[in-house]
């Protein structure tokens, strides 16, 4: 983690010039916009695709270099495509990422765990997190997401991602929920049931927003902030009180000033940090065009017009006419990718965190405490992993008999 | 001509986007309904102040065409009946 600080420092540099003096850190892939998924909040897979081959990735990821740190790879659905362990190799190769992160929706539940395998296989070193999403339980899920059945396969793609678990150190297995207008009231079932019952190793919640990429400005499916406040500090005090430990605790004290910037960010309509979006975060469309971020979702220009060079598309008088009006503070959102590079640039919030994470971890020391959440993890979830193992030495067993 | 659901703006029969709120017209008819419904029990304006950026800016670039295919099926089937070609939840 400590080796992004100097490209944080160039990033703050960059800001502050109004220039970027570096790549993004924090690079979002949106691979296609198809998507086996209709859900009540996108509208994404209604768009037309022109997707990047595996080809145009390898020069791209080749021309961003070794200065992003975290890559999401995103949709649609992004497990639809079959080379997606490919592209994740080509960014490992050219980049060699520290976090690689990818959502699904769980639909594909034969296919899916045998794909990010091979993902986990393609970037050994880079931290890989599979986030899950999950909007409720059982039928009010499948009828949020739009397939029937939905949350039963989702299941097995949990069990069967959870398999993988013990084979690959690099693998972090999370649950997303995107808090809406058609599931706000059902937040805390969900939380119970992914904290009881399938114990990820994290729980993320993301509201439900009106962005230009998903086609949802003026849908009016943000949960208002009477409604959103109550649900979310329950969830932070309750986050507050487990205990962490290591990165875990690291990733946690980000997460709770995030759904603070939320609920600033709801009531205030501004920005509440300095959002670093086309300094420190890009989105690169299916198409090959660059995005400062998702919820404006405007070009500033199309890889393929520029011979795959992203820093040549990202420096652009369109770029730069974008980073001047993001700096000026004519936009705002609560888009959790983009806050979190935001903390992370923003000495206060990172000074803040650092601070908490030592007392902490001071406290600890002191009282011998090593963390609940560290044995929490190491239970088996819905004894997948343990089913695995087992099966893995009766197959062995049954080989040398 | 169709109207909104929303804004009640009167759109062409293939609009993707409504002219006068920027709500998406497919979306507007298969689930306009229910979250209205929700707003009105959380006691929250039936159309909700969007910022003004993403106004603009979805009124900029996003006049793009939807997917050929949900066009067609669009076209063919009208908005609301759309609904239960395209989804994949079975009825």
């Amino acid at each position: 983690m400590l080796e992004i600080l100097p490209n944080v420092a160039k990033m703050q540099a960059g800001y502050a010039l109004g220039k970027p003096l570096a790549n993004p850190l924090n690079l979002t892939i949106s691979v296609s916009y198809r998507c086996n998924s209709r859900c009540k909040t996108c509208n994404v897979w209604q768009r037309p695709n022109d997707d990047f081959t595996i080809e145009e990735y390898n020069k791209t990821f080749e021309s961003v270099g070794r200065d992003a740190f975290w890559f999401t790879f995103s949709g649609g659905e992004p497990t639809l495509r079959k080379d997606l362990p490919e592209m994740v190799a080509a960014a490992y190769n050219h980049c060699r990422p520290g976090i690689i992160n990818i959502p699904t929706n769980g639909i594909q539940d034969k296919i899916i765990p045998g794909r990010i395998e091979r993902v986990l296989q393609a970037a050994p070193t880079s931290e890989v997190i599979i986030n899950l999403s999950l909007d409720g339980i059982g039928e009010k899920h499948d009828i949020i997401r739009g397939v029937k059945g939905n949350f039963e396969r989702a299941m097995r793609t949990y069990a069967g991602l959870k398999a993988l678990k013990g084979r690959y150190k690099n693998f972090t297995l999370g649950v997303h929920t995107v808090i809406s207008n058609f599931n706000i009231d059902e937040f805390e079932n969900i939380h119970a049931f992914v904290t009881n019952e399938l114990k990820p190793d994290s729980f993320i919640s993301e509201i439900a927003e009106e962005r230009v990429e998903l086609d949802t400005v003026g849908m009016g499916i943000t949960p208002h902030i009477h409604k959103y406040e109550p649900v979310i500090n329950k969830l932070q005090q309750e986050n507050r009180q487990a205990q962490f430990t290591g990165v875990s605790r690291i990733t946690q004290s980000f997460r709770d000033r995030y759904y603070d910037i939320v609920k600033k960010t709801l009531v205030e309509k501004r920005q509440i940090i300095p959002c670093m979006a086309g300094f420190a975060s890009a989105q690169i469309a299916p198409n090959g065009d660059v995005w400062t971020c998702c919820i404006r979702a405007e070009s500033v220009g199309n890889l393929r017009e520029h011979n795959y060079n992203f820093r040549e598309t990202w420096t652009t008088p369109k770029a730069d006419e974008l980073r001047r009006s993001i700096k000026a503070g004519e936009c705002y959102c609560p888009l959790a990718n983009v806050s979190y590079t935001n903390m992370l640039c923003h000495t206060p919030t990172l000074t803040s965190v650092g601070i908490e994470v030592a007392r902490k971890t001071a406290t600890d020391v002191v009282s011998g405490n090593k963390g609940k959440s560290a044995k929490l993890r190491s239970l088996p979830v819905i004894n997948a992993s343990h089913e695995a193992r087992t099966q893995d030495k009766q197959d062995k067993i049954g080989a040398n008999a | 001509m169709t109207e909104c659901p929303q804004c009640g703006t009167s759109n062409e029969n293939d609009t993707k986007n409504c002219r006068g709120c920027r709500i998406n017209m497919y979306w507007a008819y298969q689930h306009y309904d229910e979250l209205s419904r929700l707003r009105k029990e959380n006691k929250l304006p039936l159309r909700p102040n969007s910022a003004s950026f993403l106004v603009e800016t979805s009124t900029k670039i996003d006049d793009g065409p939807t997917a050929g295919w949900l066009r067609n099926t669009i076209k063919k089937f009208g908005l609301k009946e759309a609904g239960k070609k395209v989804s994949t939840i079975a009825e």
